[in-house]
């Protein structure tokens, strides 16, 4: 118990780097649940992943349920987070997701690469729209 | 609350005209099978978090997921037992989630439970493991 909060509160506190994703989801040719690989150029080779959050409403202001899934994967393809709803993460608006800090994650080497997202609204995969992920990196050591 | 190793939604699908006091068992889920595999964390996911499930079906309502109560079960023993569904749900508890003392639950012998008749629909109930394998660093702390 003892090593485990300590590890969040390191974490919280040491995040040498925050990123921001903004994401553009959905398209007219997009079906419900085909998965969308997160861009290469997140990679950050080693840094850790050691919070994730979210801002909604998703942009531009859509009424649309959040429908929204993501899977993270190691180098291995092995997951870390399986379909994990976007909603599940705290965001600045509490009423559309949760509130509270950034979920703390355990120093997750994640390859970005191997990671995906999609959803299976087929209404939201016809209507894109924004949607954002905080990602807060510690540095790997 | 210990930060998360690993997480897998697990959706329990409820057929449509689904009885009152009905007990449904969770689906079977390898990852949580795993040898060794650890379950320290549990979060039940409201329709305001994900309105339509991975098999396309709509996620409960808010007015049954009031209706619901859940039991997991490691071997013979319950572990939680008939927990109201939203007790479990981040989005009241300020994003932090129940934290158990870890065990490996049989989901198969786990079930959720209706206390009122829930929507004639086919919808399903969604929550969130946080888990870890032996390989994980945390693993051992659990």
């Amino acid at each position: 118990m003892r090593r485990g909060v300590h590890i969040q509160a390191r974490g919280i506190q040491t995040a040498r780097n925050v990123e921001v994703f903004t994401l553009l989801f959905g398209g007219p040719n997009v079906a419900a649940n085909t998965p969308i690989a997160f861009s290469s150029r997140t990679a950050r080779g080693m840094w850790r992943v050691i919070g994730l959050s979210t801002r909604q409403p998703l942009a531009p202001a859509v009424n649309l349920n959040p429908s929204v899934l993501f899977t993270l994967r190691d180098a291995n393809g092995r997951d870390f987070l399986t379909d994990c709803p976007l909603g599940s993460l705290p965001s600045v608006d509490p009423t559309l997701g949760t509130p509270g800090f950034p979920k703390a994650f355990d120093w997750l080497p994640v390859s970005w690469e191997n990671s995906f997202y999609y959803s299976p609204n087929p209404a939201t995969a016809q209507n894109p729209f924004t949607f954002f992920l905080t990602v807060y990196y510690g540095d790997g050591n | 609350m210990r930060p998360i190793c690993r997480s897998i939604l697990v959706q329990i699908v409820v057929p449509a005209n689904t009885a009152r006091s009905a007990q449904l068992a969770f689906p079977d889920v390898k990852e949580l099978r795993e040898k060794g595999t650890k379950v320290y964390g549990v979060e039940s996911v409201a329709q305001a978090q994900l309105s339509i499930g991975t098999g396309l079906l709509d996620v409960v309502s808010a007015a049954d997921a009031d209706n619901i109560v859940f039991t997991l079960v490691e071997r013979s023993t319950q572990r939680i037992q008939q927990v109201p569904f939203l007790s479990f749900n981040i989005v009241t508890t300020a994003g932090i989630y129940r934290e158990v003392s870890a065990f490996q639950p049989d989901l198969q012998r786990s079930t959720i439970l209706f206390t009122a008749l829930p929507a004639a629909t086919t919808f399903v109930v969604p929550f969130l493991f946080h888990y870890a394998y032996p390989i994980d660093p945390i693993y051992d702390s659990l």
